[in-house]
C-alpha cells in the first residue's frame, strides 16, 4: 500500500505539471481501488441507505493516498484530481450506456455499474462534457468551476479555495456559465448518440 | 471572440444586479453592439430557466442498489426442505432476510439469503458466509443476535434441471426496528440512549473477549427489540464483517485493504479508513458515532459536501456534539469525544469502559491523557545539492541528531535504520509520524554552496500536522556543530523537556572540535550504514581517518569497534581471531577517551559476550550503556542475545521488544527477535515474527534463516529446507546459511544433500578459514558425533561468536547430555563453579 501511496503522490505532482501520462496511470489506480468499494457497498450497504458515488470515489482516493494531504497545493490537485475522475468516470459509463442503447453488445453489468450508473440521464453527462470541452476553449476558468462543481460535487467556497479566487467570482461565473451551457444544450446542441 | 465573450459575461452580470422588469431597458443602454446585446438577452432568458440544471452532481443523486428487484421468495416457499417462508423482511446488500418457520424445530427463524448474482461475483462467497457462521457463533450474548446454521438450497428449473444453489443463515427473529429507523425520527434521549449504549457495550465486550471485531457497527446493525417487562431489549446483528483479532494479528502488512471484509464507510474508525490495524478501539470509536448522532440528530460533519466529510473525520478535529445539542450533558460529551479519538489509544480501550464512565457520578471525567508527548522521530535531511557526495553530510547531521536526543530519559527517538527508510519517500511527514506513532517529526534540508551550508528544519505536530518550529541556518561550514546544538536545543525547548542539568551536559557534549575528523566521522557511519563488506572496509578507513586527524575522539573508535564487530558476524570468513582484537582495542581506547560514552560501552559488552563467552560481563556492559542512553535501540537488541545465551529466554525477549519499539523497522533487530523467540520455544511467534520481517525486508536472509530453523524445530522439514535454501541464496551462500540448509537437509532426512554440503564446506575450510559451527551443525544433523564434536573442538579455538549459544540453539539439545558437550560447554563459560561465583 505504501508504494501505491508514493506513486499517486508523485503521479499527482507530475499531472500540476501537465503530465498526461500522469493523469492515464492515476485515473487507473482510482477506478481499479473505485470498483473495489463498489464491490464492498453492494455486499454490505442495505437498502434504506442511498449510495452516493461521489463518496465512492473520495474513499477510494483517500485509500490510496492515505490522508489528504495537508499542503493547500496538494489539496488543490486532490480535489482537482478527483473531480476530474469522476468526470471520466461518468462520461466512460454514459458513452457505454448510450451504445448499448444503440444496440451495441449486451454486456452483463457488474456490480460496480449497479452504482455508478444509477444516474437517469446519460445524455445530459455526455453533452455536458461535450459543451465543456468547448466552454474550455473560450473560457479555462469557468469550465474547470463547472468541472468542480458538476463532476466533482465540490460546493462553492470549495470551488473557491482551490482556484484561488472568491466565492463570489465562482457564484458569478457559476451563473453564467450554467446560462451558457443551458442555452447550448437547449438550442440543439444535444449529444446525438 | 474572446472579447465579445467577456463583453457579454459583464453585461450579463450587471444586468443580474437589476430589477427583472428593468433589464431589457438596462441592456438598450449600456451596450451598442445588437449581437452582444442578443446573447446576454438570450442568456437572461436561460438563466430564468434554470431551475436546479447542474446544481446537483450525477453522481450524489444515488438510489438504492437492488430497489428494481421484488423479492426473490414468496410465502408459503419450502427451503432446504426444512423452512417455510412466512414473509419477506427486509433486503441488505447481499440478498434478503425473510421470516420463515423451522419445521423441524417448530419455530419462527429469520433466514438471510444471499443473492446468486451475488455469489457469482464472490467467488469464495460460501466460505465468507460459513466464516461469518462460526465467528457469530463464538459470540454468545444476550445482545448479540443468535446466528444457528448455514444452508444451501437448490431449486428444480422447470425443465428439470437444477437452478443456481442459495445460500442462507438461519438466525434469531427479532421483532422490533432497527435503529437506524429510529433516528429517522430524531434524536434519542439520553435515558434510551444509556440503554442503548450500556447493550450495545455489553455485546462488544463479548466479542471483543473471544477476539472477534464487529467492524461494522451502524446503527442498521442494532435492532431495537420489544421485550415487555424488561423494556427495550438492544441486539447487535450482523457479524458479516467481523475479522477474527487474530486475523488481524496475523496477517498486519495486508488485513482489510485485500480482502472484503470492510464497514460501511460512514461509521469507519480512522484506522479503518487508512486500512491500518483494528484494535477493539476501532469498533469503540463506531460507537461513539452512533452515540453522538443519537443525542445530537446527526454525525459529525453530515452538512458538509460529500467529498469532505469522510476526509474531515481523518484531519480534522470532531466538533463536540454540544455545538449542535448545547443543552448535553457535559459528561456525555466528553466520553463521546473520547470515542472519536483519532489515536485509537487514546480512546477507551474496552466498550465497557464507555458505560462506566457515562455512569460515574464522581464528578466530571478525566479524559484525554497525553500519550507519546516526549517522542519524536527525525525525518533523512534532504540532501538537495544536486551533489550525491553531500549524502554523507546530510545523513550524517540526522544520525547525530538523533544520537543527541536520545539520550534523553523518556524520550522515545526513533532509530536509524526505521526513518532511513522513509529517505528519498515523498511522503507526507505526518503520515509517516503516524505510520511511527510518535508526536512530532523533524524534517530538515541541507544545501551546501562552497564553504557555506544551509540547513533548513522544521518541526511538525503530528497530531494536526502544523507546523510547531521552523528555522533556516546559514553558517559558515566551520560552524556545523554549533547548528546542529542549535538545533538540538530548540527542539528540545519545543518538546518542553525538563533537562536536568546532567541530562544538558551531555545532550550538548561534543565529541570533537574538529570539523574534518567530524565529517570523516560521518562518511564513516555513512558506509557502516550499509551493511556490506566493502563498505564496513571503507567505513574502517574513514574511522582511521578520523582518529588520526583527532586522536581524542572517542565516537569515532566506538565506530571502529562496531564496525570490526558487525564485519566479523556477517563475514564468517575472516577468522575472529584476526578482527576481534582490533574491536576489543578500539573499543577500549573509547571508553578511555569518555567513560559516559554510551556507544563505547554497547561495543565492549558485545566484544564479551561474542569473542570472550562471558555474558555476565557483557550484561554489565549493557545495562551501563542503556542507563546512559535509554534509547540506544542497538544496546537493547545486543543485551537481548546476551540473556537469550544465559538462556533467560523471557528477559531476552523483552529487551528485543524494547529494541523493536525503537526500532521498529530495523531487519536485524526483528530477525534477532524472531531468532531468540525460536530459541526460547515459542516457534509459532517466532515464524510470525519471521514473517513480518520479511514482509518489510524482502528475502532478508537471516529473517529466513530463522524461519527455516522455526520450522525444522516444529518438524515441517520440507517448509524449513525451502526457508534455507532462500536464505542460502539471499546470503549469497554465506557459510551460516550453508551450515543451517545442511543441518536441516539431514534432518528431513535428505542425507546426500547434506553430505554434499558439508563436502562444499570442508573444501572451502582447506582454502581459507570457514567458521566450524557450519560444519558442526552438519554433521551433527547427520549423527555423526565424532566429527561434530571435533568441528566444535575447533570452533572453541578460533572462539567463533555463535559458540555463546550453546545452551539456547535447539540444534545442540541432541548431544547435551553427551560428556563431551559437557567438556565443551566448560571450555566455552567455565566450570559451573565458575559460573555461579561470577
Amino acid at each position: 500500500m505504501d508504494g501505491v501511496r508514493g506513486e499517486i503522490t508523485l503521479l499527482l505532482h507530475k499531472m500540476g505539471g501537465g503530465d498526461s501520462d500522469a493523469e492515464e496511470r492515476l485515473f487507473a489506480l482510482v477506478y481499479g481501488e473505485l470498483r473495489r468499494l463498489a464491490r464492498i457497498y453492494m455486499r454490505h450497504e442495505r437498502s434504506e441507505h442511498t449510495l452516493q458515488p461521489t463518496a465512492l470515489v473520495h474513499e477510494a482516493f483517500l485509500k490510496l493516498i492515505g490522508t489528504p494531504p495537508i499542503n493547500w497545493q496538494n489539496r488543490h490537485h486532490f480535489f482537482a484530481v478527483s473531480a476530474q475522475v469522476m468526470r471520466r468516470i461518468l462520461v466512460d459509463q454514459a458513452r457505454r450506456r448510450l451504445r448499448k442503447k444503440r444496440g451495441g453488445k449486451n454486456r452483463p453489468i457488474s456490480p460496480e455499474e449497479v452504482i455508478l450508473c444509477s444516474y437517469d440521464d446519460p445524455e445530459l453527462v455526455m453533452s455536458v462534457h461535450e459543451c465543456l470541452l468547448r466552454l474550455a476553449e473560450i473560457d479555462e476558468r469557468q469550465s474547470r468551476i463547472v468541472e468542480l462543481r458538476f463532476f466533482g460535487g465540490l460546493s462553492i467556497e470549495a470551488t473557491a479555495t482551490i482556484l484561488c479566487i472568491s466565492p463570489k467570482t465562482v457564484q458569478r461565473d457559476w451563473n453564467y456559465a450554467r446560462a451558457w451551457l443551458y442555452g447550448q444544450l437547449k438550442d440543439g446542441h444535444v449529444y446525438a448518440a | 471572440m474572446q472579447h465579445n465573450w467577456d463583453n457579454a459575461k459583464s453585461l450579463f452580470e450587471a444586468a443580474l444586479q437589476q430589477p427583472a422588469d428593468q433589464r431589457p431597458a438596462f441592456l438598450q443602454e449600456s451596450c451598442s453592439d445588437p449581437g452582444i446585446r442578443e446573447e446576454v438577452q438570450k442568456l437572461l432568458a436561460y438563466h430564468a430557466e434554470l431551475g436546479n440544471f447542474l446544481t446537483t452532481s450525477p453522481l450524489q443523486r444515488g438510489r438504492p442498489v437492488s430497489e428494481s428487484r421484488g423479492p426473490l421468495k414468496a410465502p408459503g416457499d419450502l427451503l432446504a426442505r426444512r423452512f417455510r417462508v412466512a414473509q419477506f423482511l427486509a433486503r441488505g446488500g447481499m440478498g434478503e432476510v425473510y421470516e420463515a418457520e423451522d419445521l423441524e424445530l417448530h419455530e419462527h427463524v429469520a433466514l438471510k439469503m444471499v443473492r446468486s448474482e451475488i455469489a457469482t461475483w464472490y467467488p469464495n462467497c460460501l466460505q465468507r458466509f460459513k466464516r461469518e457462521v462460526h465467528l457469530a457463533k463464538r459470540v454468545t450474548h444476550p445482545n448479540v443476535c443468535r446466528v444457528f446454521d448455514l444452508f444451501r438450497h437448490s431449486d428444480t428449473g422447470e425443465n428439470g434441471d437444477p437452478e443456481e444453489e442459495l445460500i442462507f443463515v438461519s438466525m434469531e427473529l427479532l421483532h422490533g426496528e432497527t435503529l437506524s429507523d429510529r433516528l429517522r425520527r430524531g434524536p434519542v434521549n439520553p435515558g434510551e440512549a444509556l440503554a442503548v449504549v450500556s447493550q450495545v457495550s455489553g455485546a462488544l465486550d463479548a466479542a471483543h473477549t473471544v477476539g472477534v471485531l464487529h467492524r461494522d457497527l451502524k446503527p442498521g446493525n442494532i435492532f431495537l427489540s420489544a421485550d415487555g417487562s424488561r423494556g427495550t431489549r438492544v441486539v447487535v446483528t450482523d457479524f458479516g464483517l467481523a475479522l477474527s483479532l487474530d486475523e488481524v494479528r496475523t496477517d498486519p502488512a495486508n488485513p482489510p485493504s485485500q480482502g472484503e471484509f470492510l464497514g460501511t464507510p460512514a461509521y469507519m474508525s480512522p484506522e479503518q479508513l487508512l486500512n491500518q490495524d483494528l484494535t477493539p478501539a476501532s469498533d469503540v470509536y463506531s460507537l461513539g458515532l452512533i452515540m453522538y448522532q443519537m443525542v445530537t440528530g446527526v454525525r459529525p460533519f453530515e452538512d458538509e459536501t460529500p467529498n469532505c466529510t469522510a476526509s474531515r473525520r481523518l484531519t480534522d478535529k470532531i466538533p463536540s456534539p454540544r455545538t449542535v445539542a448545547p443543552d448535553l450533558d457535559k459528561v456525555w460529551e466528553g466520553v463521546i469525544l473520547k470515542c472519536l479519538e483519532r489515536d485509537p489509544s487514546r480512546r477507551f480501550q474496552v466498550a465497557g469502559q464507555v458505560l462506566s464512565a457515562l455512569r460515574s457520578d464522581s464528578g466530571p471525567v478525566r479524559f484525554f491523557p497525553k500519550a507519546r508527548r516526549n517522542s519524536i522521530a527525525i525525518l533523512p535531511f534532504v540532501n538537495t545539492s544536486g551533489n550525491p557526495e553531500m549524502d554523507y553530510l546530510s545523513d550524517g547531521i540526522t544520525e547525530t541528531i538523533i544520537s543527541t536526543l536520545s539520550r534523553i530519559p523518556k524520550m522515545r527517538v526513533m532509530a536509524h535504520s526505521t526513518v532511513f527508510r522513509f529517505k528519498g519517500r515523498l511522503d507526507d511527514p505526518q503520515n509517516i509520524g503516524r505510520q511511527l506513532d510518535v508526536a512530532s517529526v523533524l524534517v530538515g534540508r541541507v544545501f551546501n554552496r562552497g564553504n557555506m551550508l544551509k540547513i533548513g528544519v522544521e518541526l511538525v505536530d503530528v497530531a494536526n500536522g502544523r507546523q510547531i518550529w521552523g528555522e533556516q541556518y546559514n553558517r559558515n561550514f566551520v560552524d556545523v556543530f554549533e547548528i546542529q546544538d542549535d538545533i538540538a536545543k530548540e527542539i528540545s525547548t519545543k518538546l518542553e523537556l525538563k533537562l536536568s542539568s546532567e541530562e544538558k551536559k551531555h545532550l550538548y557534549k561534543r565529541q570533537t572540535q574538529n570539523t574534518d575528523a567530524y565529517q570523516l566521522y560521518l562518511k564513516g557511519r555513512f558506509f557502516w550504514n550499509k551493511r556490506t563488506e566493502h563498505d564496513f572496509r571503507t567505513g574502517i578507513d574513514f574511522f582511521s581517518r578520523a582518529v588520526a586527524i583527532d586522536p581524542g575522539y572517542a565516537l569515532a573508535y566506538s565506530g571502529l569497534a562496531d564496525s570490526y564487530t558487525t564485519q566479523s558476524f556477517l563475514c564468517p570468513h575472516i577468522p575472529p581471531r584476526e578482527l576481534m582484537p582490533q574491536a576489543r582495542q578500539t573499543a577500549s581506547k573509547a571508553l578511555s577517551l569518555d567513560s559516559g560514552l554510551a556507544e563505547a560501552h554497547a561495543s565492549t559488552g558485545i566484544i564479551d559476550l561474542r569473542y570472550d563467552w562471558n555474558p555476565i560481563s557483557a550484561e554489565k556492559s549493557f545495562q551501563r550503556a542503556i542507563a546512559l542512553k535509554p534509547s540506544h535501540a542497538i544496546a537493547h537488541q545486543w543485551y537481548g542475545e546476551c540473556l537469550a545465551a544465559m538462556t533467560q529466554f523471557d528477559r531476552s525477549i523483552t529487551e528485543l521488544k524494547i529494541a523493536q519499539d525503537l526500532d521498529p523497522l530495523s531487519p536485524i533487530i526483528n530477525s534477532v527477535l524472531a531468532g531468540m523467540l525460536c530459541f526460547g520455544g515459542q516457534y509459532d511467534q517466532a515464524i510470525e515474527q519471521c514473517q513480518c520481517t520479511l514482509e518489510m525486508h524482502k528475502e532478508f536472509w537471516l529473517a529466513l534463516y530463522f524461519l527455516g530453523l522455526s520450522h525444522e524445530c516444529r518438524g515441517e522439514f520440507d517448509q524449513a529446507v525451502s526457508a534455507f535454501q532462500r536464505s542460502a541464496v539471499a546470503a549469497q551462500k554465506n557459510p551460516m546459511t550453508l551450515g543451517g540448509l545442511g543441518h536441516s537437509y539431514a534432518r528431513a532426512g535428505k542425507k546426500s544433500e547434506a553430505t554434499n554440503l558439508l563436502n562444499e564446506l570442508r573444501a572451502l575450510s582447506e582454502r581459507s578459514y570457514t567458521s566450524p559451527v557450519n560444519l558442526a551443525l552438519i554433521t551433527l544433523g547427520l549423527e555423526q558425533y565424532e566429527s561434530a564434536f571435533a568441528e566444535l573442538d575447533r570452533a572453541v579455538n578460533a572462539r567463533v561468536g555463535w559458540m555463546v549459544f550453546l545452551q539456547a540453539d535447539p540444534r545442540f539439545k541432541c548431544v547435551r547430555t553427551d560428556e563431551r558437550f559437557g567438556g565443551i560447554l566448560q571450555r566455552v563459560f567455565g566450570s559451573p563453579e565458575e559460573r555461579r561465583s561470577a
